[in-house]
């Protein structure tokens, strides 16, 4: 039996890849606004996130996450975090979120969605749990990051988010557009 | 930044069946990990959030096992989570095939959870005296001739590609028929068994292959590496 997530998933729909990317507005951590709508015409990565979540803190501090985002960025990609944590939750508020930063070294933005309506708009379940829009708004790939959580994987190492950007690169469709993501359970309120 | 250790310790033991083992007969022995109450560990498939348990006897990168105990469900994070909390034991099945004393060393990592996660790991050692005459000759060779965990490179998606270093000679068995889902093609190359098949259809579950090399025997299964 095959169980998908967004069936499973309260509230909305999430978004079907294929479809538009739902447009939103969120804060980052100096108070600026940012707006998705706001990067047509780029390819743009969310990453869910939570800087207390042990997969979100290898990914960053051994994992892919410590220097992808980089790269990406030197090729004309937008790289944006979100953290869907409510209040007092693990990783929620400014400070942890900072800290992270700064320890991290991360030079993009950590949009702060404490009410958790971008995440539930999105169906974001886990951290890190990773989406990709084309230039065009579509959103094309929704699900893991790579095929080894903490590090730990079988056989030939899968970035599918890297695979995704490369395809659109090419003008090609998106080889894998959805895989089941991994990580924490992303801290919604109750 | 590092995740607070606020978690309960999870104690880890290796407990076989019987200190003592007949030379030539199997042992089970369990490796233990001790979860506090209110946290869990994961199941081999750790459901929507996790990541499953990894136990291993070291000293024996051949053995069977780990078997894995039924989960239960947990809901964490409004997502559905399959898991153990308690004692738990993952069963090995240990062949003797040398006389004196067996080392089992059982290494473990996991990834323990209530409303936050901590990663864990853990190493445990019990020894066997392993004593008496040699088996009769054909019980070791019928006990070789059982497939043991694939040792070799590979990797599964849409395509599997698979490397085994020799000396050969190779084949390859499916569990089940496979005609219409694939068309592999497998060759030697420099002594090493490569094989490269791509999918045209949907695995059948509960799907393996059984690859052998010479006198030796390995399975692996072919688990799709779409979403469950």
């Amino acid at each position: 039996m095959t169980l998908f997530i967004a069936s499973l998933f309260s509230a909305a729909a999430a978004p079907t890849v294929g479809q538009s990317a739902p447009d939103f507005t969120l804060t980052d951590l100096a108070g600026k606004e940012v707006r998705l709508s706001s990067f047509a015409g780029k390819t743009v990565v969310l990453e869910w996130f939570n800087p207390g979540c042990p997969f979100v803190v290898y990914a960053h501090g051994e994992g892919p996450l410590k220097t992808q985002p980089a790269t990406a960025a030197a090729g004309g990609v937008v790289w944006l975090a979100v953290n869907s944590g409510a209040p007092g939750k693990q990783g929620a508020g400014l400070d942890a979120n900072k800290t992270a930063v700064a320890d991290w070294g991360m030079s993009y933005p950590v949009l702060l969605d404490e009410s958790g309506a971008v995440g539930r708009l999105y169906g974001a379940t886990t951290t890190p749990n990773m989406f990709v829009v084309d230039p065009k708004g579509t959103l094309v790939y929704s699900g893991a990051l790579d095929n080894a959580p903490m590090g730990k994987g079988t056989g030939a190492s899968l970035n599918y988010v890297n695979a995704a950007i490369s395809d659109i690169s090419a003008g090609r469709a998106v080889a894998t557009p959805t895989i089941k993501p991994y990580g924490c359970g992303v801290k919604y309120g109750s | 930044m590092t995740a607070t250790s606020v978690a309960p310790p999870v104690t880890m033991t290796v407990a076989p069946a019987s200190e003592r083992v007949q030379l030539g007969s199997s042992v089970d022995v369990a490796v233990v990990l001790d979860v506090p109450d209110g946290w869990h560990i994961y199941w081999e498939n750790p459901g929507q959030s996790g990541l499953a348990t990894d136990v291993r006897l070291t000293t024996l990168p051949e053995v069977i096992g780990p078997a894995w105990p039924a989960p239960t469900r947990f809901t964490a994070d409004g997502l559905t989570n399959y898991g153990y909390t308690g004692r738990t034991g993952f069963v090995f099945v240990v062949s003797t095939d040398t006389p004196g004393p067996l080392v089992l060393d059982a290494a473990a990592t996991w990834l323990l959870c209530r409303d936050i996660c901590v990663r864990g790991e853990g190493a445990a050692r019990a020894t066997v005296a392993v004593v008496g005459d040699a088996p009769p000759p054909p019980l070791s060779s019928y006990r070789s001739r059982l497939p043991k965990p694939f040792t070799g490179k590979h990797s599964l998606g849409s395509t599997l590609n698979l490397r085994l270093p020799g000396p050969g000679p190779f084949d390859v068995f499916p569990s089940v028929p496979l005609e219409g889902v694939w068309a592999p093609s497998w060759h030697e190359e420099s002594g090493t068994l490569v094989l490269d098949a791509m999918f045209n259809a949907p695995i059948p579950p509960d799907a393996r292959l059984v690859v052998t090399r010479g006198d030796q025997a390995y399975t692996l299964t072919l688990n799709p590496s779409e979403p469950r």
